[in-house]
């Protein structure tokens, strides 16, 4: 046993961090700039870093990671609001039906189905990137294929997220099926995983960005995190975190160990633990930051609106409550 | 990032499992806690029977009688005692984990000679005499004197929350030695053979209804100044460092316990009636326990990495006190849903469904030191704001 990342994981983590720092200035001040999910020089340094070739086999061009490695470079990504489509362009190279030329960026929409909540509200598909991404839609049997020009009719949102840009589709075109149940399985699998760990970065950008506010501010004469109120909300921001990377890193050991192994449960409780730790902590920076945290200007809104995009993505709260607590009940 | 046993952690999980099915069905039925002589006899029993074996006290260096096992190795052995329902540590846990491992380091050769083996074989219980009525977390107020007299002391004084001292031989004791030093400066840490004239008891009922802890008074005892571990007013350091052992592996046994606990819980919830059928079909509950159970899971990883940190040979410190903030409180969290599924088997501290076992409502009554002792919840918060994160310090007189 051991639970700690390897010398060559903190070194891609750090280079990832680095390349991030440059590129995003160490704020996410960027990220409002909905060009950049567009812009070719940053899609060529995300792999350059190697975000998406990461688990390609070797002889594939890749470098032949696990998922171990993946998250640990995907919380980082978290962490800088690094912009996308991350986790289903990183998927997409795994699946070898697809064209995975350099640059081309996958979205995912999920659930689509008989049953989805869009078709019985007669409410839009609610599409993330589709100006700039292909379309994965997953349904019960596999993966399916849907080019941009196919969509008849989207129309642009105003989003909630300024760097996740959205439209309103009505009707999805059937596309074309690239994978089978199994391979869909495990793209909703890991795609749940990087999801998390890209929870975590937010989380941890949230306690950092409250650390900062905490010590530079002053009230009453004194810095403010001298205040139990304060400190001990920021010390909670920590405990969230560092519990929610324990699951993420626990769920993707498991599977790189035995890929066979059941492991949708540890996969549910890390998303479950680091989607709420992303989402609390971010409100807790607003809080900290107080009149600052309400305004545009501060970036705790930035990463208050990711969380939730994330949190929508791929299994939400009600899922991986579902999952977990089904398995409670087998092992018992 | 890897989860699974090295070789050497493998083979040793399966010696241990052998050992532990070979001895466990002999082993009597363990007495009630409320029993303190009782406990103290079955306790010392298995201490003994665990150091023939080679089990006590796993991380002790092996000039000392331990097996001088790697975080990794304790870790695994503690999980499979655990596991296997063995007796935990019990009466012995402040020699094992406090005053054993501070004279280890702090203490003469003499002290290491006449202690450490007695503790590791069970021969010798300790109690702790740290805290004192104004002196709780804000352990460097207190008040207890000793006052040097030739080649003694004369202690002086109160102490409070010591745990068993009852049935114990020897208390490890933290007293002022200097009334003029600044107070983290005039402290000293010696041993108090509890036999010594002018030790008073009073066992302080807690709110289980137990005699567990005690007032302690000290009425000019004296104490032979070679019971001095480390030196005169060093006591401040030497007192981080028994507290220093407190957080490592500690928690395993408990959290392995508490795995039990949600299977109770899902009995529990499904002969609850509602409604609607079960209380396990309630959305509320499910999501509830599913919830805890993550981050249970999750608090078994953050003890591992804290393994395996200390495995590199690096100082566990805050990140203990992480593991122990959020599983103490996730803890409770279990206690409230367990509680509310019960009912009004909830009015009798006894088990109704496990005549003789440990009840649901001696459990989560029990269970609400876990937020105080070892240092309150904001204690712990404190000094991950601080030492972790670089808060700003708590004003300090």
């Amino acid at each position: 046993m051991d639970f700690l990342p390897t010398d060559e994981q903190v070194a891609m983590a750090d280079a990832v961090a680095q390349m991030c720092h440059r590129q995003l200035r160490g704020r996410p001040r960027r990220v409002l700039d909905p060009e950049l999910c567009t812009d070719r020089d940053w899609w060529a340094l995300l792999e350059e870093a190697g975000v998406f070739a990461l688990r390609s086999a070797e002889n594939a061009g890749g470098l032949g990671l696990g998922l171990v490695d993946a998250v640990i470079v995907f919380d980082q990504l978290g962490y800088f609001l690094a912009p996308g489509p991350l986790v289903a362009t990183h998927l997409a190279r795994l699946l070898p039906d697809l064209d995975n030329a350099q640059g081309l960026a996958y979205t995912h929409l999920g659930a689509v189905g008989s049953a989805s909540a869009a078709d019985a509200h007669r409410m839009p598909h609610i599409v993330e990137h589709l100006g700039s991404a292909r379309l994965i839609i997953s349904d019960g049997e596999g993966l399916r294929l849907v080019e941009s020009a196919e969509v008849a009719e989207a129309t642009a949102l105003n989003s909630m997220d300024p760097g996740t840009p959205v439209h309103a589709v009505a009707v999805l075109p059937a596309g074309r099926r690239v994978a089978e149940s199994v391979a869909g399985c495990r793209w909703l699998r890991d795609g749940t995983l990087l999801t998390a760990a890209l929870q975590v970065g937010i989380a941890a950008r949230a306690t950092e960005f409250a650390r900062v506010h905490a010590v530079d501010r002053h009230a009453f004469g004194q810095q403010i995190g001298t205040f139990q109120a304060v400190k001990h909300k920021v010390a909670d921001m920590l405990v969230r975190t560092e519990v929610a990377r324990c699951a993420v890193h626990a769920a993707a050991s498991v599977i790189d160990e035995n890929a066979e192994a059941p492991h949708d449960v540890g996969v549910a409780q890390a998303k479950l633990l680091a989607d709420a730790a992303a989402v609390d902590n971010s409100l807790a920076l607003i809080q900290v930051q107080a009149g600052m945290g309400f305004t545009w200007e501060s970036d705790a809104h930035l990463l208050l609106k990711r969380a939730r995009v994330y949190a929508l993505n791929f299994a939400g709260r009600r899922e991986c409550l579902s999952i977990i607590a089904d398995s409670l009940e087998d092992a018992s | 990032v890897i989860l699974q046993d090295s070789p050497a952690e493998a083979q040793l999980r399966r010696e241990i499992r052998q050992w532990l099915a070979s001895v466990l069905p002999d082993l009597p039925a363990s007495p009630p806690s409320s029993d303190l002589v009782a406990r103290r006899a079955f306790d010392t029993a298995w201490q003994q029977q665990l150091w023939r074996a080679g089990y006590a006290a796993p991380a002790w260096p092996r000039q000392y009688g331990g097996r001088q096992a790697t975080p990794g190795e304790e870790f695994v052995i503690m999980e499979e005692l655990a596991s296997a329902h063995a007796p935990d540590v019990g009466v012995n846990f402040v020699g094992l984990l406090h005053a054993g491992p501070t004279i280890m380091t702090e203490g003469s050769d003499e002290q290491k000679d006449r202690h450490l083996q007695a503790i590791l074989s069970g021969t010798h219980v300790w109690c702790q005499g740290f805290s004192e009525p104004d002196a709780g977390s804000d352990l460097a107020s207190l008040r207890t004197t000793a006052t040097r007299d030739g080649d003694h002391y004369r202690v002086s004084g109160q102490k409070v929350w010591t745990s068993r001292a009852q049935i114990a031989d020897f208390c490890e004791l933290l007293v002022r030695t200097d009334q003029c030093a600044p107070r983290h400066r005039g402290l000293t840490w010696m041993i108090l053979p509890m036999d010594t004239p002018g030790v008073e008891i009073r066992p302080l009922r807690n709110l289980q209804g137990d005699d567990e802890f005690s007032e302690v008074f000290f009425d000019d005892v004296i104490v032979p100044a070679e019971n001095v571990v480390g030196r005169e007013n060093d006591g401040w350091r030497v007192a981080q460092v028994t507290l220093s052992f407190e957080r490592g592996t500690a928690l395993v046994s408990h959290m392995i316990q508490t795995r039990h606990v949600v299977d109770d819980v899902i009995d529990a919830a499904r002969q609850a009636r509602t409604d609607s059928g079960s209380a396990w079909q309630d959305t509320d509950v499910r999501h509830t326990l599913a919830r805890i159970a993550a981050e249970l899971d999750a608090l078994w990883s953050l003890a591992k990495r804290n393994a395996s940190l200390a495995e590199q040979g690096q100082q566990i410190g805050a990140g203990g006190s992480i593991l122990k903030l959020r599983y103490s409180e996730v803890c409770q969290e279990l206690d409230v849903l367990r509680l509310s599924l019960i009912g009004r088997a909830g009015l009798t501290m006894q088990n109704l469904a496990a005549p003789g076992e440990l009840g649901p409502v001696e459990a989560a009554l029990g269970n609400l030191a876990l937020t105080i002792g070892g240092g309150t919840s904001n204690i712990q918060r404190n000094i991950i704001a601080e030492r972790l994160l670089g808060l700003p310090r708590d004003p300090r007189p």
